[in-house]
């Protein structure tokens, strides 16, 4: 055994505690002053081919059924990841527990190599298969005043909807309670109803046996990206692997994004590349990937950087420095990779930021004016370090995912209000100050709006534990409400 | 106990190497973080040759050069050792163009205020060849242990060691003559 050398292994001494009393005042290092400017060496000329393509154009919408089985946990609102950094990375898959989702034998396993998209069966003849999607009627009209459904139902709570770019299919979670497992699917779309059977999304290059035993018989796929109109790739998604490490899977590529917990993949709306988040270097930091390429964005070792979301014009990422005690948004100017804060509300959590259309303001949520941590309030702030947020609606339903919302228009930002009298009803909150609208969807217990246009209607898109006649016993729903303006 | 200041060489954190990529590719973020681990090493570097306040505008002077110079750096994990050579040459520059200029004790820079004895000890590192006064500033005055100096600097541990143990041993021989004198 090696005699302990202060000298060289460190720790106490008096004879170098001594010296380093004496040296005190030489301890500090200098400061790193201003660099000069250098050419960012990123290409951004393929940025501006896609100049016309916007995120989230003209969609319509689907909705996804309900069951008849009570809503789990994980539907009731999830925490908002805004607390210590140790948490953020690798907690937030389909739900918590997860147990063994395997289907009755062979018929649920697809051949290695196969295709991503497993079509769902559509009429349920899988019989005792969890996750499937049944029949696809129609409830409602698209344009009838309150919210409608489209039932396709799944055995589980509907979370995170987000609309293709050109509008022709939905992205969906699917959370199963009872196994705790969480699966991502989509659905064709066209016009306001559906087309054709829910399919889900699995990675191409892993056999199903392999994700089940990966995963420990836990099949969770979840916080799906699309990728903007026209891209070779057309969406991305997470994978959580047995090792607990969460992959990101790029539809078409035969790669998958691994080293420890990759998720969150975000698109830049206008280039077919996209940021994520991984905690492969003992923390959270942006990463990007660029057509197989990976680089790293952000380098703080002492916060994690998690809910990275794209400005309109693709050169800047709003994101969140999660730290112990308070979280702050960040915007991180991505040709010249340095990042400054934007929100600074010092002990307190300010997450899920959001970029207007025109890339002038950030919405967020915050727990600084809230009588509780765990209560956030809407804010918006201009997208220039050193503006004053703004509060612009109390006690909000923190997304399942993402982050609010904006109005196409820019001037207001959609929400749930966290209400449980009310039953959390849907608002539109105006920027500049101002009561809520709130959305006469006639549904409750509502959850993760988006708003999108479809042949300029306002449409949005959401889930739901459905009518108010019926209570609260269904499953979450994928629904849509037209708003009258 | 005196305090010391936290020295980041983790082993779980960024690699050099994908830190000087991104450096390259022009990533101040990454650079700072190069800065935040390397600058003790650095400082130190220039300490045991200039005065306090030339070894605080070289340190600076040494990472902007680094940070313009980045792309030469062919071997991206040799970084500790190509900056401490930028700071070298940045420290003899001065001293050439400045004799026959004695440097003498008291030019030590206002902010940085020393003791008496600490002014002695520090002339006394000066004093020893600069391959063993540079480890021995990075223990005695950054606090660094040995296998933090062996990652910061490219050196073996067992380098490292050795060099430690007889810097120490030659600077006690010398403030021990010094206090027999005194």
């Amino acid at each position: 055994m090696t005699e302990h050398n202060p000298l060289f292994d460190g720790g106490a001494d008096p004879e170098l505690d001594a010296f380093a009393t004496m040296f005190e005042p030489l301890a500090e290092n200098p400061e790193l002053g201003a660099l000069p400017r250098r050419a960012a060496r990123l290409s951004v000329a393929w940025m501006a081919a896609a100049a016309a393509v916007l995120l989230l154009a003209g969609a319509a919408v689907v909705v996804v059924g309900r069951g008849g089985g009570p809503a789990g946990s994980a539907a009731s609102g999830q925490p908002p990841g805004a607390g210590a950094a140790g948490g953020h990375l690798g907690g937030e898959g389909g739900g918590d527990g997860r147990v063994p989702g395997t289907g009755p034998g062979g018929a649920d396993r697809v051949p290695e190599g196969l295709s991503s998209l497993r079509t769902g069966p559509g009429t349920g003849d899988e019989a005792g298969q969890t996750g499937t999607a049944r029949s696809s009627t129609e409830v409602g009209s698209a344009t009838s005043q309150r919210a409608h459904q489209l039932a396709v139902t799944h055995e589980g709570n509907v979370h995170y909807p987000q609309m293709s770019p050109d509008g022709s299919q939905i992205a969906y979670e699917v959370n199963y309670p009872a196994e705790k497992r969480t699966e991502v699917w989509l659905v064709g779309h066209e016009g306001g109803r559906l087309t054709g059977s829910p399919v889900r999304v699995e990675p191409e290059s892993m056999n199903r046996d392999l994700l089940y035993r990966y995963g420990r018989g836990k099949n969770i796929t979840h916080m799906f990206g699309w990728a903007p109109g026209g891209s070779k790739r057309k969406y991305a998604y997470t994978v959580n692997n047995a090792e607990g490490h969460q992959q990101i899977y790029i539809d078409g590529w035969s790669g998958f994004i691994s080293d420890g917990v990759s998720k969150e993949p975000r698109w830049d709306p206008l280039s077919p590349r996209f940021v994520f988040t991984s905690n492969r270097t003992g923390n959270g930091d942006l990463y990007m990937w660029d057509d197989g390429a990976e680089m790293q964005l952000t380098f703080d070792e002492l916060h994690a950087e998690i809910y990275p979301s794209w400005a309109p014009a693709g050169d800047k990422v709003a994101f969140v420095r999660a730290g112990k005690g308070e979280s702050q948004v960040m915007v991180l100017d991505v040709n010249a990779y340095s990042s400054v804060p934007l929100v600074n509300f010092s002990g307190k959590d300010s997450t899920r930021p959001s970029f207007s259309p025109r890339g002038d303001k950030v919405a967020f949520l915050s727990n600084k004016s809230t009588d509780s941590v765990m209560k956030f309030g809407l804010w918006v702030v201009d997208a220039t370090p050193g503006s004053s947020p703004r509060n612009i609606g109390p006690n909000i339903r923190v997304p399942s995912k993402g982050a609010p919302s904006w109005t196409p228009d820019g001037r207001g930002v959609i929400a749930v209000i966290d209400d449980r009298e009310k039953r959390d009803p849907i608002a539109i909150f105006p920027i500049d100050g101002g009561p809520p609208r709130i959305l006469k969807t006639g549904t409750v217990n509502n959850r993760d709006p988006r708003l999108v246009v479809v042949d300029g209607q306002w449409r949005v898109v959401f889930t739901s534990q459905g009518a108010e006649s019926q209570g609260a016993k269904s499953w979450y729903g994928l629904f849509v409400y037209d708003v009258p303006h | 106990m005196a305090p010391r200041r936290p020295v980041s060489i983790r082993s779980s954190a960024s690699s050099v190497a994908s830190l000087v990529g991104a450096a390259k590719r022009g990533n101040e973020s990454a650079f700072a973080t190069l800065h935040h681990r390397y600058c003790g090493m650095v400082h130190a570097t220039l300490l045991v040759r200039v005065g306090v306040g030339d070894a605080d505008d070289l340190a600076q002077d040494t990472f902007v050069t680094a940070w313009q110079r980045i792309g030469d750096l062919r071997d991206e994990e040799a970084f500790g050792g190509w900056i401490q050579s930028i700071a070298r040459r940045k420290a003899a520059s001065l001293l050439r163009s400045r004799r026959p200029t004695v440097h003498l004790p008291g030019t030590l820079a206002a902010p940085r205020r020393l003791t008496a004895e600490a002014t002695e000890a520090l002339e006394a590192l000066r004093s020893l060849p600069p391959h063993l006064a540079e480890p021995l500033a990075m223990r005695l005055i950054k606090g660094m242990s040995g296998p933090e100096i062996a990652a910061t600097t490219g050196l073996t541990h067992g380098s490292v060691r050795v060099t430690l143990h007889r810097a120490m041993k030659r600077l006690r021989e010398i403030l021990e003559v010094s206090d027999d004198r005194a």
